[in-house]
């Protein structure tokens, strides 16, 4: 392989875009969720929907309540436990006023040859999916880290708090 | 398109792989995934220096020459003269304690093997990251489009965080840093723990280059990007930060 660098001449889609806004629209949040206020489950709210990148490739579809009645979803939302082949990965997310404000691995590989790399990656991964500051990253180099088990169970909490 | 991840553990980290294809199936890919997983431990028992066993072990001990050894072998030591000459020396397997050891070169070379293993097997979008170090083929396809893969440098200061973010097509990438595993690079002309730099990336064709010229770096420092001025390295970029907070850089043709 000794093909030349190909670097772009400018980023896509840019740092900021975190998020994909969608035309807002109305819809039904009848789901039930654990900790949504009861008037919540009945009323029609307005929402819409942004794709936010929580890691990698990997685009969560997530509706973000415009009224104060989806804004009542709070409290802490597990995910499920991934088996990742060298340990388990468990994701835990804390939510406030509909807004993802707390990530912790509830879980991690933590192995006599894991743990270093579980003490460094889990940072990181916390970082992405708090800030998704790096919502067009693809890789990091210098790190040694995973994402596979983290998006697995991430996406398992914020199905289930109904985000 | 068909598209796998897969994450194996191995090396005492893990490799993550992200392949994807137009050409081929699912089970196609599956098999690359399995021979980049083979290949992987393969180059386990081969190169690590905590297997006393390994080929590479046997050659720090003496016990055989490496003009007995297969030919990945020599190709690695061969990679490693190459990177010690166009370094001044600054990377230097032999002036380790113990004897040889190539450890800061195997990661960036097999990186480039498994991303050529996964293209013999259709593979066109291919990311390979030997933790840390990336090797990088076709760029990624996103919504029907092909781009750059972006990697992100992790932030020396704060592991984090990522500083800057570099598009790549195909080539490889490698960041050397204090950050990890602390203070693990040894200056080989002094003995001593390098403070040349706090973070050096380099991006250029060769996954083994790359991985060797950033710890090369390391123990320069931002005067190290002189080295880049060699014309061997003309297709190399590389961008320091050093122990200041300085960055220091200097971009390849293509970037």
């Amino acid at each position: 392989m000794k093909k030349g660098l190909l670097i772009s001449a400018g980023t896509i889609g840019g740092l900021g875009s975190v998020f994909f806004i969608n035309n807002p629209s109305f819809a039904d949040s009848s789901s039930p969720s654990p900790t949504k206020s009861p008037s919540a489950s009945t009323s029609r709210t307005f929402e819409t929907t942004v794709k936010a990148r929580v890691k990698s490739k990997v685009w969560v579809n997530v509706r973000v309540p415009m009224s104060s009645a989806q804004k009542n979803i709070n409290g802490k939302f597990a995910g499920t436990v991934v088996d990742v082949g060298y340990g388990n990965v468990q994701v835990m997310i804390v939510v406030t006023s509909g807004v993802i404000t707390e990530v912790k691995a509830l879980q991690a590989p933590g192995g006599k040859r894991s743990r270093p790399y579980s003490e460094y990656a889990l940072p990181i991964l916390v970082q992405e999916t708090l800030q998704a500051q790096s919502a067009k990253i693809d890789g990091v180099s210098g790190a040694s880290y995973t994402s596979w088990g983290w998006t697995t169970s991430l996406q398992a909490a914020l199905t289930k708090a109904g985000l | 398109m068909a598209r796998l991840t897969r994450e194996i553990e191995v090396w005492g980290t893990v490799l993550y792989v992200d392949v994807a294809s137009p050409d081929v199936d699912e089970s196609a890919l599956k098999t690359g995934l399995d021979r980049v997983q083979d290949f992987s431990l393969h180059v386990d028992e081969v190169f690590s220096t905590y297997k006393s066993e390994s080929v590479v072990s046997k050659l720090r001990r003496k016990e055989i020459s490496i003009e007995s050894t297969s030919d990945e072998v020599k190709e690695v030591w061969n990679l490693c003269v190459a990177a010690r000459d166009m370094s001044g020396g600054a990377f230097n397997p032999w002036a380790v304690a113990g004897g040889f050891d190539p450890s800061g070169l195997v990661k960036g070379w097999a990186a480039d093997k498994c991303a050529e293993i996964l293209q013999a097997h259709g593979g066109r979008h291919i990311l390979v990251n030997a933790a840390g170090d990336l090797a990088l083929r076709g760029g990624t396809f996103v919504d029907g489009v092909v781009q750059p893969w972006s990697i992100g440098i992790v932030n020396p200061d704060n592991r984090q965080e990522t500083v800057r973010h570099f598009q790549i097509s195909d080539g490889a990438i490698a960041t050397s840093g204090t950050y990890e595993k602390g203070a693990h690079i040894l200056d080989p002309h002094s003995g001593m723990i390098a403070i040349g730099a706090k973070s050096a990336t380099v991006i250029g064709p060769n996954g083994a280059l790359t991985d060797a010229l950033a710890t090369a770096l390391m123990v320069e420092g931002r005067d190290g990007a002189a080295i880049f001025g060699n014309p061997e390295l003309s297709e190399y970029s590389v961008w320091v930060i050093d122990r200041y907070g300085d960055v220091a850089w200097s971009l390849g043709p293509l970037s």
